[in-house]
């Protein structure tokens, strides 16, 4: 048990050493490599952050839909951690992606925010997340919670594909897609390479945090279970002072 | 550049806080199963000795 606890503790270090040297590299390139973008100038470079934080918020809250599954499937509490974690993480990249493109919006658009479906279906989005972790805070019973933020998950894992798709489906003031969207679309090819180190490094930091937050969840866990364990030692230690 | 700095900065300190709010609360619960355990174990030591 305790070498498994130290080698997850290894996994966990080499893990953040890497995420660190793939994010000071993804850093680098987008700061030094990638080469400006003519019509907008340096503001273009929010991309690579915005853009990855979209992403890691789609796989975020994809993982904790599959959790969520895999809790109603087995019933263990295990998967309830790491549903929770996740749509933590996701939410919490989701506000990124909401703060970033506003910046970037009042630059290239001049305002901050338009209702257009794009726009609109990712603010639900970080709605219904917020409100899975406002449940989440409002139910004692841990079988009840977990049921219940369980549907939200894998109800609000719906939106996703309709905010990725909203850009395809519906005339929107956000830019069409950059990659895969057809005749016109495309990234130069220092841009394309420092977009995808972005995406690995925000991925990387995506399942560093994720780890953290379970190893969180599984100690508080442990916690209250001991915690639980005194308490009613404590009560019958009273019980036979009485008798 | 401006937009692109505060947008830059926003995100490292979002980002870094919330793992520094993680590692916080890692420690602080890890000492605490760690001196609810001594508890625990002092208990049933002296309820041995009883």
């Amino acid at each position: 048990m305790g070498n498994t606890i130290s080698k997850n503790r290894q996994a966990d270090l080499w893990l953040e050493i890497l995420t660190f040297v793939v994010m000071a590299a993804a850093i680098a390139g987008v700061f030094l490599i990638a080469p400006t973008e003519r019509t907008m100038g340096n503001v273009q470079r929010i991309f690579y952050f915005h853009v990855a934080s979209a992403w890691v918020s789609f796989l975020a809250f994809f993982m904790a839909c599959l959790f969520s599954i895999g809790y109603l499937l087995k019933r263990n509490f295990q998967w309830d951690h790491w549903a929770m974690a996740s749509a933590e993480i996701g939410l919490l990249f989701c506000s990124l992606v909401l703060i970033s493109g506003p910046v970037w919006a009042k630059q290239a658009w001049g305002i901050y925010w338009t209702w257009d479906a794009r726009l609109t279906s990712t603010l639900v989005l970080w709605l219904i997340y917020a409100g899975y972790l406002l449940l989440r805070s409002m139910i004692t019973d841990p079988q009840r919670r977990a049921t219940l933020a369980a549907a939200v998950a894998i109800f609000g894992f719906a939106n996703v594909p309709i905010v990725y798709f909203s850009i395809r489906w519906w005339r929107t003031q956000h830019p069409s897609p950059v990659m895969m969207g057809g005749e016109g679309s495309g990234l130069d090819s220092t841009m394309r390479s420092v977009f995808f180190l972005s995406l690995i490094a925000f991925t990387l930091l995506y399942s560093v945090l994720l780890r953290k937050r379970v190893r969180l969840a599984q100690l508080e866990n442990e916690a209250e279970g001991l915690y639980r364990q005194e308490q009613v030692g404590i009560k019958n230690k009273n019980g036979d002072r009485e008798k | 550049v401006t937009a692109l700095f505060w947008t830059y900065m926003l995100i490292w300190a979002a980002l870094f806080g919330y793992l520094l709010r993680l590692s916080v609360k890692l420690s602080r619960v890890e000492q605490d199963i760690q001196s609810i355990r001594g508890r625990l174990e002092t208990k049933s030591n002296t309820g041995e000795k009883s």
